[in-house]
């Protein structure tokens, strides 16, 4: 089949990663856009965000995400750029061709200069966490539960436990308490929250909701639907220790226990993967190992709110309007690379071009425990390039700290991101 | 009046009454479920056996191979995909080797074409198998198919070609008239042998053939006083995404070992699916519910470390060194019904004529099934006289699959249907024309499980996180339902509670 | 009052602060902006949040998406929603539209966070 239409910047995702991408590309210069979005929406998971504590970085304003999507929504419409709904992408391949169907348009091939990869994530499920016992009906994920309830308009059980403590679970919780569902208890594998801590505050705390830690569910029961479960407390090897065991009735099992970038196209289409982030592998430009290809947002890596989700796709969407105007230096002498060290999870960007496009590199991780007075530094062999004291850090929360350009200019590296202080967990 | 009641729709009732549906016969199908397809069937793994293990003699044996044979005609007449990948199975020790020839003479004896390759000779077949491999049984007739495809094509094809069937109908109890007295007898219809129970009705028909599975003891149990015992053995299966899938080509199982949890199996297997998975399993284990779904740690444990040890000498470890973990999408079980008299109980008890069993239906009962139909079909057939029908109509034509369409046939489809250009499980890439095809097919989904098993649909890598919402929406419009009545699998399994905004008024009511 | 830890929820930031003092003198620490000076002392005193959620909208099965236009006390959250639950919105609903005005005396309203036809 042939191409039918070519374009200079194709964005895979109409959320919150790919319409602050088009709005940026268009302050930048690039006219001819193309935004394709599988629901017959724009707007992503934030259509169902109907909750506040989003634009606080962006706007300097407190925004449902219902709102903060429509700022977007209304500047993609202010600009009239053009994008497609009910598109669905179902090929991508290293020669920037996407092949994607839409009720109206049949089969397309759509050639672009470049691509922007912002496809977003999914929820770990039951089975990822490997969770026993029943299937049937009343398990599901904290993200469905509020599509059904937000979108939709049901609730899907009377009373809930809720396996995991990410951020969707937590507003979850305070929502179904809204609503008069029983919230039975929040069990989290970790010592900690996974989620962010002013969530916990004022979604489990305030509302008195029980949070078993260094718990997990060994077993879901019930006939046609859930019925109850039984929770364990962990030894130190996190195994369940079974004279532990406690039984709570509920006829439904929500799960938030992570997410998974979205990257079954970037696979795909041969882009070299990250085998830490299980992001594409990108550089400080957040360009993959295809030119012109670039992944920002969720896909890239799960990011803790969606003002950096939008700053992150902001500055992804200047370097592809560069590189669409040929304006981007994409000689090649070589990367340095990023590599998590002591206390650090996986790091993005995991390479850096040696000679640096970016003023600066912003490199973002989580911490690997709960810190207090914690030290996140950057070296480059023995040499500290960047340092930043923190009086708390949590995984919950994403940690940024940029290296100046100057910096790295001719380094071979690698470059290794660790953090120290009191663990706190 | 029926002339046959088929107990039981799973692969084996399905069959049967496929078969029967050939003939001039009035026949019902009783369903417990609330779908097609609801017990053991649904737990299968899909593995088309090809009869090299059976222990000879045995009507497991019996009809093994046979059903093998009929199995691949069958897909082809009623539209089903399968593949004729062939069963693999190595031996890395002197046991192994010496299980090998075993299965070699069984294989002999049942009739199968299976051959002993020593390495390095099967890298021809295995290019990529470990050195530690000492030999494997290639066993071309093997292959996969899937059971739910299979079972809801036979059925539909009995429907379409006059069978009758009714869904959430537990038999309850069975008369016989020959142990009516003579009052009680003259309230059976004229030549009726049987008045069959449900918790509705009371129909009358002249033979019965169990083919109730799990429960097919207690229905033997009812009718005849040669009694035999289902005893349930749960298996798990461990699935894999799809990525690695194109480097598996075959059913690779290692012998039967002994496993250290106990318990019984065929052997550690994994085997390619026709949707594009991987499935990994499994064991077995005795439990007194029949219908549990509930899977245990360790057995699921004993899957997962048994793949990681195992994991290097697979050919796969070429594409991806270490057992990818990360990429479980599923775990599923269920189980088998496995008789105490360790063999399929096929044919009628000599207490009670008429009544006909094709129970004890454990593996390899799925690929036995069209062989087993064929068989207990043709019993009531020959006892009834029932001729030939001139208008059975073999062949029935399934749903174009998406996924697994060309370029131009996905425009051409899409031009056709828009609806094909709508994904609704972006996982599996299963679209809306696919999902009210199934709905609107005879004997059609009524449920968001009975979409999946009909288009994979919430079968992927999210587990309908994405899809079920669009699904339960579909499933109101195509049945004219309110969202809160549908359900996963039918009974008490409801998706949604309540209407949001309700809860509190509702509890101050 | 005895020192009292409390995490801010003013931004996702979620700064560390502690109040100690008494009544008339309460002293905050740890907060990078005055956001969190000001939180410290409501929720040392008297602990006020934002409402979000959903309501019916008649005849529509879509919910509309709602919160109050200013943090209302805490212990009112839960009756402010059960008063919310009680109306139904009349489409057409355009973001910002108030539908309930000073909900339970708070001095709050209730406004609708998205539009529908």
């Amino acid at each position: 089949m042939n191409i039918t239409k070519e374009t200079d910047l194709l964005i895979i995702g109409g959320g919150a990663a790919g319409m602050s991408t088009a709005v940026s590309a268009y302050e930048n210069g690039i006219r001819d856009i193309l935004i394709l979005e599988r629901n017959n929406s724009l707007g992503g998971v934030l259509r169902q965000c109907i909750h506040n504590g989003f634009g606080l970085h962006r706007f300097k304003e407190d925004l449902t995400g219902v709102e903060f999507a429509q700022r977007y929504i209304d500047k993609i419409k202010e600009y009239k750029i053009p994008y497609m709904l009910e598109c669905f992408v179902i090929d991508l391949s290293d020669d920037k061709v996407v092949t994607c169907v839409n009720p109206s348009e049949g089969l397309m091939k759509i050639k672009a200069k470049a691509i922007i990869l912002a496809m977003g994530c999914r929820e770990r499920t039951r089975n990822n966490i490997l969770i026993p016992g029943v299937r049937g009906a009343g398990i599901l994920t904290a993200g469905t539960a509020q599509r059904y309830l937000n979108l939709e308009g049901y609730i899907p059980g009377r009373s809930v436990v809720i396996v995991g403590s990410g951020d969707i679970g937590l507003i979850m919780a305070r929502q179904f308490v809204l609503e008069g569902v029983e919230v039975k208890a929040v069990v989290e594998i970790m010592p900690y929250s996974g989620g962010l801590p002013r969530n916990m505050k004022q979604c489990i705390e305030d509302f008195g909701i029980p949070v078993y830690y260094n718990s997990s569910v060994t077993k879901i029961s019930g006939r046609e639907r859930v019925n109850s479960v039984e929770v364990c407390r962990l030894d130190e090897n996190r195994r369940p220790i079974p004279e532990t065991a406690m039984k709570i009735d509920c006829d439904t099992v929500m799960i938030s226990a992570g997410l998974i970038p979205e990257n079954e196209l970037t696979e795909q289409a041969g882009i070299e993967m990250s085998s830490s982030t299980k992001g594409a592998a990108v550089d400080e430009c957040n360009m993959t190992s295809v030119p012109g290809i670039f992944s920002c947002g969720n896909v890239l890596h799960v990011h803790d709110l969606v003002d950096f989700v939008a700053e992150e796709a902001e500055e992804t969407a200047e370097y592809a309007a560069s590189y669409i105007l040929g304006n981007m230096d994409v000689s090649y002498s070589g990367t340095i690379e990023v590599l998590n060290g002591e206390g650090a999870g996986p790091v993005v960007p995991c390479r850096i071009n040696r000679n640096i496009r970016a003023e600066s590199a912003n490199l973002m991780f989580r911490p690997r425990n709960k810190y207090r007075d914690a030290v996140i530094t950057v070296k480059l062999g023995s040499r500290i390039l960047a340092e930043q004291k923190s009086i708390a850090l949590t995984p919950g929360e994403m940690c940024r700290i940029s290296v100046a350009g100057d910096k790295l200019s001719g380094a071979a590296g690698p470059l290794v991101v660790s953090v120290t202080g009191t663990i706190n967990n | 009046m029926y002339d046959v009641i088929v107990i039981g729709a799973g692969s084996v009732g399905s069959s049967t009454a496929r078969e029967l549906s050939k003939y001039k016969l009035k026949t019902l199908v009783l369903e417990r479920g609330h779908d097609i397809c609801s017990g053991a069937s649904k737990a299968n793994t899909g593995m088309i056996h090809a009869g090299y293990d059976p222990l000879p003699g045995t009507n497991e044996a019996k009809f093994n191979a046979p059903g093998n044979r009929l199995m691949y005609k069958l897909c082809d007449e009623l539209d089903v995909p399968y593949q004729k990948s062939g069963t693999t199975i190595f031996a890395t020790d002197d046991s192994g080797m010496e299980e090998l020839r075993k299965l070699k003479r069984f294989a002999v004896e049942n009739n199968v074409e299976a051959e002993i390759i020593p390495y390095p000779d099967l890298l021809e077949k295995q290019p990529d198998m470990g050195s530690e491999v000492k030999a494997i049984l290639w066993v071309p007739e093997g292959g996969v198919t899937n059971p739910f495809s299979v079972t809801f094509a036979l059925a539909e094809n009995a429907y379409v070609n006059g069978v009758e069937f009714r869904l959430d109908s537990e038999v309850t109890g069975i008369d016989r008239a020959d142990r009516m007295d003579s009052g009680q007898r003259s309230a059976f219809p004229d030549g009726a042998n049987f008045v069959v129970h449900t918790k509705d009705d009371a129909i009358a028909c002249r033979m019965i053939v169990n083919c109730a599975g799990l429960y097919s003891d207690v229905i033997n149990n009812m009718v005849s006083d040669e009694e035999f015992k289902i005893i349930p053995r749960f298996g798990a299966h461990v699935i894999l995404d799809r990525k690695l899938s194109s480097k598996l080509t075959t059913t690779l199982m290692e012998t039967p070992h002994d496993l250290p949890g106990g318990g019984h199996t065929k052997g550690m297997a994994i085997a390619p699916s026709v949707g594009g998975t991987m499935l990994l399993g499994c064991d077995a284990t005795e439990v007194k519910d029949p219908d549990t779904t509930e899977w245990t740690m360790p057995s699921v444990q004993q899957i997962i470390d048994y793949f990681k040890k195992a994991w290097p000498i697979l050919p796969l470890a070429k594409e991806c060194p270490e057992f990818p973990e990360d990429q479980i999408i599923a775990v599923f079980g269920g189980c088998r019904p496995h008789a105490d008299t360790n063999d399929f109980v096929i044919g009628e008890p000599d207490d009670a004529p008429g009544f006909v069993n094709a129970g004890g239906t454990e593996s390899p009962a799925f690929a036995s099934s069209p062989a087993i139909g064929e068989y207990v079909a043709h019993i009531c057939i020959d006892r009834l006289a029932a001729e030939k029908k001139d208008d059975f109509n073999p062949y029935r034509k399934g749903k174009k699959i998406f996924r697994t369409m060309t370029d131009d046939e996905k425009q051409q489809a899409i031009s056709e249907d828009p609806d094909y250009a709508r994904i609704v499980c972006r996982c599996e890439m299963v679209t809306e024309a696919e999902i009210r095809d199934a709905i609107r097919r005879p004997l059609g989904a009524r449920s968001v499980a009975g979409v999946k098993l009909r288009t994979r649909a919430g079968m992927g890598r999210c587990q309908g996180g994405f899809c079920s919402p669009r699904v339960v929406e579909i499933l109101c419009e195509e049945l004219g339902l309110n969202p809160l009545e549908v359900t996963q699998c039918g009974g008490n399994s409801q998706i949604l509670a309540a209407p949001a905004c309700s809860l509190k008024a509702e509890k101050e009511a | 009052m005895e020192k009292q830890e409390l995490i801010c929820i003013m931004c996702p930031r979620s700064c560390r602060l502690t109040v100690s003092g008494s009544d008339g003198s309460l002293a905050v620490e740890g907060n990078m902006c005055p956001r969190g000076h000001e939180y410290a002392l409501s929720e040392a005193v008297h602990p006020m949040r934002i409402l979000t959620g959903i309501m019916r909208v008649e005849g529509i099965k879509e919910p509309l998406s709602i919160k109050t236009t200013k943090m209302i006390p805490k212990e009112l959250l839960l009756r402010a929603m059960d008063e919310i639950h009680k109306v139904k919105a009349k489409a057409p609903v355009k973001a910002g539209d108030i539908i309930i005005s000073d909900i339970l005396g708070t001095g709050a309203d209730v406004v609708a966070t998205k539009s529908i036809k």
